[in-house]
């Protein structure tokens, strides 16, 4: 008796989420919490939601998880409840066409199975992506995990004509336990660098201008903005470069005046002035590259999900061009 | 100059339809695909014109995307007339010009930029523009469901709303492998090789996905009999509003990382 009440219990199940129908209801439930999603900006503070919205629409936002949408059980339930309908539906469906002899159409079998790893590798990158930010000049080696150790050669900003930026290109070399394994490799933006389970993707710049003075004695100095250069009874602190673009002689250099630790205001100087007893030599701008270096254990499940799926779809039309209704 | 002319082809391919249509006859007109097809050689001209001078393929932009949208719906207009196989052709003709003709407005108009500029990094990739020209050809396909469906919910003709029908499933289901691979497949690896994430639910890609779940519901709802009909129309005619929500709206109304384009 027992027996046959969970087996009624599982045929229900099994039946429930066997259905069409409930694929289309999940389908537009998914739909409409989406489209409500996009018009709640995600993932703020708090105090945006209260300045923004009036205290129950804040309360309600905060209860449902609509400030973090794609993580809220409104998501997450109707997605979870898709996945299992969408498992049953592809067995079920798969194992009527191999048992009875009807046409051998596998288009929407693997197209659905393709879906399903595309959701499968979709929880596992949530779970297990890890990404990190490096920024790094010229010169500069980091290690990595897993013995890797990363050098950048050289990083150039190449502009169009007009100045619209053209490309980034971070040369790098990438050592695997003191070996050489990639001599000069060109990461850009399009075009990461896999090491071993991780890629390095060229994601940001920055410039940062250098100045150069000498003292009397003919001794160089390197400063950096926010550096002080002591003048007697008065210091500049270096500031900022005004890029002459014609010629980089003419460069116009922005100083702070400090008079007894009280800031007087800027002062410009050019190349070749004199600061007490040094002199103004040149300026110059160095560029270090952002590079993100990004864990996916995702990365291969989603992959084929997306090769399956492309397969299925086109396999699906191709069969069914045959077909008058089509 | 290219897209004046082809938006002044298109206009009087319009009005040859209209005056056909008030006609109240079931044969489509004689004339006005041979303005059709010339629109849409102009437009696709206008995105290899472009595409020589920036060294790349030209759709990186609003105006350049907008070109080519409109030039294949006029192209696949012109396919389908040659075929005169369907009764409702002429509405169809009719309306869906008017989609290109109003898509081409848009272009003209100044929320589109016509300065012809070289891809900034990012967009400098294969399956960018991979992405960018499957889902338009894929959404051109939606449009002629869009107006299908229309006409199916207005006609009383039984034999009409058959035909519409059966044309607006078949325009989906040409469009939505066309757009899938486009919007989401292409998409999402051009994603990954650019920023390192195949999905990043901006608001761009949560509406692509949007759209792409309706019409996934309407090819569903082929299979339930007492879905078919009225509910398919409508979610076909929802399907294209988000369609383009997801192309204008998302742009001019939420923000994210596709706002080039």
């Amino acid at each position: 008796m027992s027996n046959n009440t969970s087996k009624n219990w599982a045929g229900g199940i099994f039946k429930f989420f066997r259905s069409v129908k409930l694929a289309i209801v999940l389908i537009l439930i998914i739909t409409l919490t989406a489209i409500i999603s996009t018009f709640i900006p995600q993932n703020k503070d708090l105090v945006f939601y209260t300045e923004t919205y009036n205290s129950f629409a804040t309360w309600l936002i905060l209860t449902t998880g609509f400030n973090n949408f794609f993580r809220s059980f409104i998501f997450i339930i109707p997605s979870v409840l898709f996945f299992i309908n969408l498992f049953v539906c592809t067995f079920d469906r798969l194992k009527g066409r191999l048992q009875r002899k009807a046409k051998k159409r596998f288009g929407p079998d693997i197209l659905h199975i393709g879906l399903l790893l595309l959701i499968i590798g979709g929880m596992i990158t949530f779970l297990g992506r890890t990404e990190a930010f490096v920024r790094m000049e010229e010169g500069e080696t980091i290690n990595l995990t897993g013995g890797y150790t990363l050098t950048l050669k050289n990083f150039e900003f190449l502009k169009y004509e007009n100045g619209r930026p053209k490309d980034w290109i971070s040369t790098v070399d990438l050592n695997k336990n003191g070996q050489l394994i990639k001599d000069s490799y060109s990461i850009e933006v399009n075009t990461p660098l896999k090491a071993g389970n991780k890629k390095i993707y060229q994601i940001s710049y920055t410039s940062k201008n250098i100045l150069f003075i000498s003292d009397s004695s003919n001794t160089i100095y390197q400063l950096k903005p926010g550096q002080l250069i002591p003048a007697g009874d008065y210091g500049l602190i270096f500031n900022d470069i005004i890029i002459d673009p014609s010629d980089s002689e003419k460069n116009t250099i922005i100083f702070e005046k400090w008079v007894n630790n009280k800031g007087e205001g800027p002062v410009s100087l050019s190349i070749a002035d004199k600061i007490d007893i040094y002199t103004i030599i040149g300026t110059d701008t160095k560029l270090s590259t952002g590079l993100q270096i990004v864990s996916d254990p995702g990365y291969y499940t989603v992959l084929i999900g997306l090769i399956l799926l492309t397969i299925g779809l086109f396999l699906t039309y191709y069969q069914k061009l045959g077909d008058d209704i089509l | 100059m290219m897209p004046t002319i082809a938006f002044f082809m298109l206009s009087i391919a319009a009005v040859i339809q209209i005056f056909f249509l008030l006609k109240k006859t079931d044969k489509p007109d004689p004339f006005s695909h041979y303005f059709l097809l010339a629109g849409a050689l102009l437009l696709l001209a206008t995105n290899i014109q472009r595409s020589i001078q920036i060294n790349f393929v030209a759709v990186t932009n609003t105006f350049e995307s907008l070109v080519f949208f409109s030039g294949i719906i006029a192209l696949l207009l012109y396919f389908y007339r040659i075929q005169k196989k369907w009764k409702v052709l002429q509405f169809i003709l009719f309306g869906s010009t008017i989609v290109a003709l109003i898509l081409l407005a848009i272009a003209s108009s100044p929320i589109a930029p016509k300065d012809i500029q070289p891809p900034i990094p990012a967009l400098q990739s294969m399956w960018l523009v991979l992405h960018v020209t499957f889902s338009f050809i894929g959404e051109s396909f939606f449009a002629l469901s869009f107006i299908t469906a229309i006409y199916y919910l207005l006609t009383k003709d039984a034999e009409k709303k058959l035909n519409a029908d059966r044309l607006t499933y078949t325009a989906i289901a040409i469009g939505y492998p066309i757009y899938t691979a486009g919007a989401l497949i292409f998409g999402a690896i051009w994603a990954e090789s650019a920023w390192g994430s195949y999905w990043s639910w901006d608001p761009k890609e949560t509406w692509a996905l949007i759209t792409w779940l309706v019409y996934t519901a309407y090819l569903h709802s082929r299979l339930v009999k007492s879905l078919r009909g009225k509910i398919s129309a409508i979610l076909a005619i929802v399907g294209f509003v988000f369609t383009i929500f997801t192309f204008f709206g998302v742009n001019f109304v939420l923000s994210g990382l596709h706002s080039y384009g």
